[in-house]
């Protein structure tokens, strides 16, 4: 199948998938209507006849603002992770991989020394963007431990960000052990969560979401070049050490969002890239924007699951790591056994 | 002083690199003319990939300076000094699928504007060096899936299709049997002849060097031993001098290349 055309089908089912989301929940609405009803709030004409007037309401204030947000969060993951994956010349890298996750805990942690200290901020303003700080200050943590003398290698930042992430669980673990039962809000933020998203979130993600693909999009064939090992892409005129420090900065920034928003969604930006990967082959001009697809598809239809379809909601964050977990085993089991 | 004159590729002038007190570079003159294929020989450690380095611009000197074409070698954006002059490694690891094809093509990326596709001429250009080194059969498999002796010749590939005016190679066939680095050197030394390609290559085979090398840039601990044309300066002296082994040199009959043998059982104390 040509490349092109399998983005494009991408963005088909993904529009689809929109459209199908919004109508399923408790209050069943057919997809016509779903498309009706978001033809007459964009185009600004009054609704069709026979559409409950409720309709609006679920779909434009409840239904939508969560399917989009899970959906460009997904995407987010996953081209983070397909970025990270590539700059750090390993396919089983995450967005996460750097202690993005680590920073942004010990960020929603920092929440609990407030209520300790008797500082009430409400838990929905302080939680996404006390740790939104913490994902940013792990970036830099990270980058002031790795040398720019040797532009950033794969190896002295995969490190860095193991000794950051490290020293960061010993503080949420020394967190969790001062707020005693108070706990519970940090615990239930790290297994993730789309429920009560708004149009604010909507914005928030796509604002730091959206730049950053195009970004990352426009750098796509150098981060081909530099599969070839830093020294050879420099060789070929990529410029190396500039190139990796923009692309790691803005991946960082759209998984901060991400996981600010949303909590930590494991998986997504694992597991992605790689079956893409697989089928598409590790030309990151097609992979990158496949990605943002797939991502998307996939934490959307996950997030449907658990929203509407299990008995009772269940974190998102367990569902994908459930589910991603075993099947990422399988592929890697098999791949090993293809190699033999 | 030396100046820089018009058929000088590059020109290094007291190039140092490291601070401590054994640096890695110490004091280093050279003068690269065009159109010659020079050989750096010299022991392990004697700063021979560092002075590659400099010459392609990834490891700027701490002190001196360095000249390409006349113009400080610092002074180039990296892509027109990639459409200039292309670095042929020795190893070659790659973490993703890429095919063969794509590899090669790789070596078109500093002529090919982003966003565009690559033209007829570097489809041809590709072709070509598919087709010089042998590997046009393997074009659609994965590199990850090659011998190292495979690997290598799309590694030269790429370098070929780059399409420079000057080629750097860091030990590009140490790991390769004789059938193929002699393919590989005769190849590249066909460019110099045919096309005024300037070749700087670091060789730790003293005979394939004398062999293909119009020039030899000998250097231990940093510095720069001798230079010049290959039969004035390989001799026995230079090689216990440097390598700290007895050996040999004679000519050959017919070419009048120099050939070393070594003792073998000999060693030299120092």
């Amino acid at each position: 199948m040509r490349p092109t055309l399998f983005i494009s089908l991408l963005a088909i089912v993904l529009a689809t998938a929109i459209v199908i989301a919004t109508g399923m929940g408790f209050l069943k609405i057919s997809p016509t209507e779903v498309v009706q009803v978001l033809l007459a709030r964009i185009s600004g004409r009054a609704l069709p006849e026979g559409i409950n007037t409720v309709f609006p309401l679920v779909i434009m204030d409840v239904r939508l603002p969560r399917i989009l947000t899970s959906a460009i969060v997904g995407g987010g993951l996953a081209v983070s992770g397909g970025v990270f994956q590539a700059i750090l010349l390993n396919p089983l890298a995450d967005p996460y991989t750097l202690g993005i996750s680590s920073g942004a805990a010990f960020g929603a942690s920092m929440v609990l020394i407030l209520t300790i200290f008797g500082i009430t901020v409400p838990a929905w303003v302080s939680v996404p963007l006390f740790s939104f700080l913490g994902a940013l200050g792990t970036l830099f943590a990270v980058f002031a431990l790795a040398s720019p003398r040797d532009n950033y290698s794969s190896n002295t930042l995969i490190l860095s960000g193991v000794i950051v992430a490290s020293i960061l669980s010993a503080g949420i673990g020394f967190i969790k052990y001062l707020a005693d039962e108070k706990v519970g809000i940090i615990i239930f933020w790290l297994m993730g969560s789309f429920v009560g998203k708004s149009w604010t979130d909507v914005t928030l993600t796509l604002s730091f979401t959206l730049p950053g693909v195009l970004v990352i999009l426009y750098f796509t064939r150098d981060l081909n070049i530099m599969a070839l090992g830093a020294r050879t892409a420099a060789s070929l005129g990529v410029e190396t050490g500039k190139t990796r420090k923009i692309l790691l900065v803005w991946a960082s920034l759209i998984t901060a969002i991400c996981v600010s928003v949303s909590g930590i969604i494991g998986f997504v930006g694992l597991i992605v890239p790689h079956l893409l990967r697989l089928l598409l082959g590790p030309d990151n001009r097609i992979l990158i924007p496949a990605c943002f697809f797939g991502g998307a598809i996939l934490l959307l239809s996950a997030d449907t699951v658990t929203r509407a379809i299990l008995p009772s909601e269940l974190p998102i964050g367990i569902l994908t790591s459930l589910i991603g977990g075993p099947f990422f085993c399988y592929i890697f089991r098999r791949r090993q056994g293809g190699v033999q | 002083m030396m100046m820089t004159s018009a058929d000088s590729v590059f020109t290094i002038r007291n190039g140092w690199f490291g601070y401590t007190k054994n640096p890695v570079l110490e004091d280093i003159n050279l003068s690269i003319s065009k159109g010659k294929f020079y050989g750096l020989i010299g022991p392990n450690g004697s700063g021979k990939t560092t002075l590659l380095d400099m010459l392609i611009a990834t490891t700027p000197p701490d002190r001196g300076e360095v000249f390409f074409k006349e113009r400080p070698v610092a002074a180039y954006r990296r892509q027109e000094l990639a459409r200039l002059l292309a670095l042929v490694p020795q190893d070659f690891t790659l973490g993703f699928d890429y095919t063969v094809f794509d590899v090669v093509l790789m070596g078109r990326h500093p002529h090919i504007p982003r966003f565009s596709s690559p033209s007829g001429k570097d489809l041809d250009l590709v072709e070509n060096a598919l087709a010089v080194m042998d590997i046009t059969g393997l074009r659609d498999r994965t590199v990850t899936d090659l011998s190292g002796g495979e690997k290598q010749r799309v590694v030269v590939a790429r370098a070929l299709a780059q399409d420079t005016e000057v080629l750097i190679l860091d030990e590009a066939t140490s790991n390769l049997d004789i059938r193929h680095t002699i393919e590989i050197m005769r190849v590249i030394s066909s460019r110099v002849v045919k096309t005024a390609v300037t070749v700087v290559a670091a060789i730790h085979d003293l005979n394939l060097a004398a062999a293909f090398c119009d020039e030899l840039i000998v250097m231990k601990d940093g510095k720069i031993v001798t230079s010049g044309p290959v039969q004035e300066i390989l001799t026995d002296t230079l090689i216990r001098q440097v390598f700290s082994v007895e050996s040999h040199v004679t000519l050959h009959p017919e070419t009048q290349t120099p050939r070393v043998e070594y003792e073998l059982n000999k060693n030299v104390l120092q």
